[in-house]
């Protein structure tokens, strides 16, 4: 039996989704078991810092991701390797820049670890390897090139 | 596979979506351009979202996964990327000294302290390997510590940090360590590398630190690094002799400090002791003046106490005095109602006879050379005052018979009986018995006009019986015949009776 609950994102657009799913957040989980106490049958939960276009990718990858495994907290004792993600996880992440950002702001709204992790490897892939100009390019806005020329 | 479900529900802002169908066109019917919205891959982003506008911690987390390495590279992106890789760079160095002095004491506390016996320990290698981490990160830190404090750069050599974290990798993952100076050959290549250009490119465009200027007196955020200067200092390799001197000059300054120091603190407890013996005689005269305070307040209830007894007998007295006079009046009142009925208003003429005085008479009296003004203005005032017109009436007497004694030639003082009808009245004035009884309810003021002019009253009757002769002054000195001490002592006996009289009308009255 599955327990569907509303999500509300910031442009007032309404996704069902199964709580199971959604609860690859923390922040919604905590919502769910604190604020309604197990019964959430049919609530509606409102997101106001993710959009509806971030929010279907979110719960997109969430329910691709709903039988992983609980990442292991990271003890900060080790320097973190660039790692290879799956296949669809890569093919996934293929946006654009504020696309990817934009995860990366969700993820870490929503407290998702995995998708957090994933999307920082995708954009600290990005950034290895280039110099200091192709970044300034590609990552930064002109207004930061402009107060640099200043 | 997909648990949630479409709701194509398109009636404004509660429209549900299918969150992972990519014709979210067709489905989002929120706005009115709906239609216009790209698919799932082109977002529409309202404010485009770049690398810097994330937090820190997930700037942090991304570089973390770059490498410090890429991380110090990535300083001349732009000034805000310098500022926030400089805060991460600094940051991760920090936070490795402290994790590897940690480690190193944890491993240097399992080891024996045989340096035989620790050749031989299975963790010998680890802490040799750790040890001269720490070692290499001390010296970095006294190399670059005090500028990255003032913030005059920031830990720039970021393979340091990328090689420290690839040694802890590698005794994380390899059971069984291999030659330690093996894996330490890369970080001492790259910290003396990192020393050095240190000293000869970036030291000399840098501001010399004066040591133990105001920030080093703050004893505040630096004074820990310093402190781990001076302790690194003696535990590690021999330093360059500059940095000997400067700590030889540094030592001398902080001696002269503390002399200093020192002597602002004896004057210090020099004004403590003071202070405190000047707390203490206050506390003393404190108590001194809650005792004189306790002690007035003690004889002000005291006094107050006294005040109240006094004004309960006061009002005691007060009551008492009200009701005796009050019995006063009435007694006055009932004296006045008994008089005006008495027959006291009756007076007795020189015959014995009870008359009563009208008011003309007084006129006649007054043509004997009695003061009649005097009189009337004491008949008016005795209707208030009985006793007082007694007293008038007798000096009245007293002021007539010493006029007749001295008009009265001695020739003329004969010892006749002169009848009453020769008195010189006025003929209307019938001196009778029934004339008498006419006036009987006169007022007690012409009763009391006639008892000054010879007739006492009803009380004095008998007596008047006796001695006729005294009745009447005019009388008196018509039969005056040398017999003059006689009738002195008469008339002194008359004013004793009347001062009687009068004494005890007033003590009826009082």
């Amino acid at each position: 039996m599955s327990n569907m609950i509303y999500l509300q994102s910031s442009d007032g657009d309404i996704f069902e989704t199964d709580a199971q799913i959604a609860k690859c957040s923390g922040t919604i989980r905590f919502m769910l078991e604190d604020c309604y106490m197990g019964e959430y049958e049919g609530v509606l939960i409102p997101l106001p810092n993710v959009n509806s276009a971030i929010l279907r990718k979110v719960l997109k990858w969430a329910d691709h991701h709903k039988d992983d495994p609980v990442p292991i907290e990271d003890d900060g004792h080790s320097v973190k390797q660039v790692s290879v993600f799956s296949s669809w996880d890569a093919e996934f992440l293929e946006v654009d820049q504020g696309t990817l950002f934009g995860l990366v702001q969700a993820a870490n709204y929503l407290d998702i670890q995995g998708l957090l992790d994933v999307t920082c490897k995708t954009v600290a892939n990005k950034i290895s390897g280039k110099t200091a100009d192709d970044i300034r390019n590609t990552l930064t806005t002109n207004q930061n090139k402009f107060q640099d020329f200043i | 596979m997909v648990s949630t479900r479409q709701m194509s529900i398109t009636t404004g802002p509660g429209a549900v979506e299918d969150p992972f169908s990519d014709s979210t066109n067709a489905t989002l019917a929120r706005n009115v351009n709906a239609a216009t919205r790209p698919a799932s891959g082109d977002i529409p982003n309202k404010q485009t979202i770049y690398l810097l506008n994330l937090p820190m911690e997930i700037l942090d987390k991304i570089f973390s996964y770059v490498g410090y390495k890429q991380c110090a590279q990535m300083r001349g992106v732009s000034q805000q990327m310098n500022q926030i890789c400089s805060g991460i760079l600094n940051s991760t160095f920090q936070k490795l000294q402290t994790q590897l002095q940690n480690r190193f004491q944890n491993v240097k506390k399992v080891m024996p302290r045989r340096e035989s016996a620790r050749r031989s320990h299975p963790s010998a290698g680890e802490c040799d390997i750790v040890e001269t981490c720490h070692m290499r990160l001390s010296l970095l830190q006294m190399t670059f510590g005090k500028h990255i404090d003032r913030n005059h750069i920031c830990f720039f050599p970021g393979s340091i940090l990328d090689e420290v974290y690839n040694i802890l990798n590698y005794i994380r993952t390899t059971p069984k360590l291999g030659r330690p100076y093996i894996i330490i050959e890369e970080l001492f290549d790259l910290s003396t590398m990192a020393m050095e250009y240190f000293k000869e490119h970036l030291e000399p465009t840098l501001p010399e630190i004066a040591y133990f200027n105001k920030d080093f007196l703050n004893f505040g955020k630096h004074s820990a690094t310093s402190t781990r200067k001076v302790s690194s200092s003696h535990s590690s390799l021999p330093s360059p002799p500059q940095t000997n001197m400067v700590l030889r000059k540094g030592i001398r300054k902080i001696k002269q400090g503390m002399k200093r120091y020192n002597n602002q603190l004896t004057v210090l407890r020099n004004d403590l002791r003071f202070c405190k013996k000047k707390s203490t005689e206050q506390t003393k005269q404190l108590s001194e003046m809650q005792k004189l305070l306790a002690e007035q307040q003690k004889q002000t209830h005291e006094y107050a106490a006294r005040l109240d007894e006094s004004e309960k007998k006061y009002e005691e007295m007060s009551m008492k005095i009200s009701s005796l006079l009050q019995e006063a009046n009435k007694c006055k009142t009932e004296l006045q109602y008994w008089r005006s009925k008495s027959p006291a208003t009756t007076v007795s003429n020189s015959l014995g006879h009870l008359v009563s005085v009208p008011p003309e008479s007084l006129e006649a009296v007054a043509g004997i050379g009695i003061k009649v003004e005097n009189c009337n203005f004491e008949a008016e005032t005795s209707k208030e005052n009985p006793v007082q017109i007694n007293e008038n009436i007798v000096d009245l007497k007293q002021n007539k018979e010493i006029d007749t004694i001295i008009t009265a030639e001695p020739a003329t003082l004969q010892p006749k009986s002169i009848p009453p009808e020769t008195i010189p009245f006025d003929g209307n004035h019938k001196w009778n018995h029934n004339e008498s009884e006419k006036h009987q309810n006169d007022d007690e003021i012409s009763a009391d006009v006639y008892c000054s002019i010879g007739s006492p009253k009803i009380g004095d009757k008998r007596k008047m019986d006796d001695e006729p002769s005294i009745s009447s002054p005019v009388r008196s000195t018509n039969s005056n015949n040398g017999c003059s001490d006689i009738k002195k002592a008469r008339r002194v006996q008359n004013k004793i009776r009347c001062q009687t009289k009068v004494n005890s009308n007033k003590t009826r009255s009082k």
